[in-house]
């Protein structure tokens, strides 16, 4: 791939603030709505969406870049690389690998911290489904990053989601005091106060900067 | 559910197969239209750069394929086309390849046959931000290049100056531009043309 | 007979995926940013909600409860895929334009929430008709926000021109903000309207 030359840490600090999953491409609005009701969920749920993200989207780059994609099986021998093509399974295999690594983490927390595994319950398997972990996968193949940028990537969108779900459930806890029409309660005014988050995000516009 | 006494390993493993040899299946049977809608996007771009229109799929690749000559570099790529109309050099069109704030940037350069003005440009691919950086594929930001000549006068290849600036402050007839809000797209693009332009006088100084 | 229509209309309006079990937000805003974008997303849903309820309650007496999710999470995949391979195929641009969100239905929670909550215990013919109104609910959610976002954020809507040449259009509205804010007053209004009979 050509385009290897937008540092990592830019990249990370793009998919904070600039680049934000959440605020400006929509993903992970599910539990987002769901979990900011409490800081706690929020927390707990976000540093989980962090890990996953990470480490499945170096994962997933991997195996991409080594299995699945066009030309990806050059180094079987007998040129049996070439006539094999399995990128039409990327989109399954990205999903599996998230999922079973949901479940490894799953595992591993009842065992060493049941304490945290209590109080996640049962917000781990809906990670498995929140849009914003597969979206980083899905654009980390669009956008031909090298593998550590694609690891920044993941770490940075991570963070980024849980920075969002962070204020939101700040912010819905200062509603609770607030009048809220009545038809606006919950996902209504939960939506109007992430688009002024996402237009208070756009002021980072400037931030970054590529060489 | 499970009124079965087959075991889920089984049925998993078989639905796994029903659905890869399915999508297998389907790859294969549609991957020809595909690659023929990839080339059929490239090709659209080619003619309407040379300014023919009104030319449906079928004659739009057999136009590119007789009046466009492909030049290849080293590597196999395409290094530029050459168009030829009635035997005589029409445009030359150059490939674009840039990075944006968000993903490559992909487009088409056209220069005139004496390698000295810009005729038009298009953008095939980006990933910028819709209503700010993806105006750069935009007609009324792509028009500002056509008709720039890039060359000084004196005839003499001057090193590379078209440059586009911050939006509102272009001076001059070699600065264009850039869009507002746009910055590090911008940034990206001019460093796609420059690089493209710095081909295109390579060839000019090595002669016809 | 009109046991069937009613698991067809049911999803539309009184229990719309979107509104009522606020399920399946992520890619709905992504793609309303033209009308036309926002059509074949809302045909993806629904072929593949529908699709994934026939399988999925053609697959009822083999499936255990064990692996049932993996089940399902391949049968919508795969017809995912299947969806985003066909745009490939035969409309080429519009794959393009809507990138990774055609693949993106795979973790939309519709798909997976009506084959656990409908699918897996209902028969094949009533199950197509949940999946096509899950679908359609959907569909017209993002019909509503798209009209608004391309008409006023672009001056145009399906590509005809509806707004005079030189008024500048809200940009804003373009842009996500616009999005999310759209959404809340459609919720907003829909509640009112609920209440009203």
């Amino acid at each position: 791939m050509n385009p290897g030359d937008i540092s990592p840490v830019t990249i990370l600090i793009a998919a904070i603030f600039t680049n934000n999953i959440l605020l400006s491409h929509y993903l992970g609005m599910c539990s987002f709505i769901a979990l900011s009701r409490r800081l706690d969920t929020a927390v707990g749920m976000g540093l989980a969406v962090t890990f996953v993200s990470t480490f499945t989207t170096a994962l997933n780059w991997v195996i991409y870049h080594r299995v699945l994609a066009r030309g990806a099986l050059s180094w079987l021998p007998g040129g049996l690389g070439d006539r094999v093509q399995l990128e039409i399974f990327a989109l399954i295999v990205f999903i599996a690998v998230i999922a079973a690594f949901v479940q490894v983490v799953e595992m591993i927390l009842e065992r060493f911290s049941p304490a945290m595994h209590q109080a996640l319950g049962l917000f781990l398997p809906l990670i498995t489904v929140n849009c914003a972990i597969l979206g980083v996968a899905l654009f980390m193949v669009i956008r031909g990053y090298g593998f550590f940028q694609a690891v920044a990537y993941g770490f940075g969108s991570g963070l980024g989601w849980l920075l969002a779900v962070l204020l939101m459930a700040g912010l819905r806890r200062r509603l609770r005091f607030s009048t809220v029409p009545r038809g606006l309660e919950g996902v209504g005014i939960t939506l109007i106060v992430t688009g002024i988050m996402a237009m208070a995000f756009m002021a980072f516009a400037g931030m970054v900067r590529i060489q | 559910m499970r009124e079965t006494r087959v075991p889920p390993a089984v049925i998993v493993g078989a639905v796994v197969l029903a659905c890869g040899a399915l999508l297998l299946g389907a790859q294969l049977g549609f991957a020809e239209r595909v690659a023929r809608n990839v080339r059929l996007a490239q090709v659209r771009l080619l003619v309407e750069l040379v300014g023919v229109t009104g030319l449906s799929d079928a004659e739009m690749e057999r136009f590119v394929a007789d009046n466009l000559r492909e030049e290849k570099d080293d590597d196999g790529r395409v290094r530029r086309w050459v168009y030829l109309r009635e035997s005589t050099v029409g445009a030359v069109l150059y490939p674009m390849e840039g990075r944006g704030l968000w993903g490559p940037i992909h487009g088409v350069l056209a220069v005139s046959p004496e390698l000295d003005t810009v005729l038009g440009l298009r953008i095939s691919r980006h990933e910028e931000t819709p209503g700010l950086g993806a105006e750069i594929e935009a007609a009324w930001f792509l028009r500002r290049f056509e008709g720039l000549r890039f060359v000084s006068d004196d005839e003499t290849c001057s090193p590379l100056e078209l440059h586009v600036v911050k939006a509102g402050t272009a001076q001059g007839p070699l600065q264009v531009d850039g869009i507002s809000g746009a910055t590090e797209t911008i940034r990206g693009f001019d460093a796609m043309l420059g690089k493209t332009l710095h081909e295109v006088l390579r060839d000019r100084r090595a002669g016809p | 007979m009109s046991r069937h229509l009613a698991t067809l209309v049911t999803p539309i309006w009184k229990e719309n995926p979107i509104f009522f079990h606020v399920l399946g937000i992520c890619s709905a805003l992504a793609v309303t940013t033209r009308v036309s974008n926002a059509l074949v997303m809302g045909a993806a849903v629904t072929c593949t909600a529908a699709a994934t309820g026939v399988f999925v309650s053609l697959l009822r007496p083999v499936v255990h409860r064990s692996v049932r999710l993996v089940v399902e999470m391949l049968v919508i995949a795969t017809f995912v895929i299947l969806f985003d391979l066909m745009l490939k195929a035969f409309w080429y641009d519009m794959s393009r334009q809507l990138g990774p969100y055609v693949g993106l239905i795979v973790t939309n929670c519709i798909l997976l929430g009506r084959a656990e909550a409908f699918a897996l215990k209902n028969p094949v013919f009533p199950s197509l008709l949940d999946g096509l109104g899950s679908g359609l609910g959907y569909t017209w959610v993002l019909l509503v926000v798209a009209v608004f976002r391309e008409s006023l954020g672009a001056g145009t809507l399906l590509g005809f021109r509806v707004l005079p040449e030189g008024a500048a259009p809200a940009q804003a509205l373009f842009l996500p903000p616009g999005a999310f804010f759209l959404m809340g007053l459609l919720v907003w209004g829909l509640h009112a309207v609920r209440r009203r009979p």
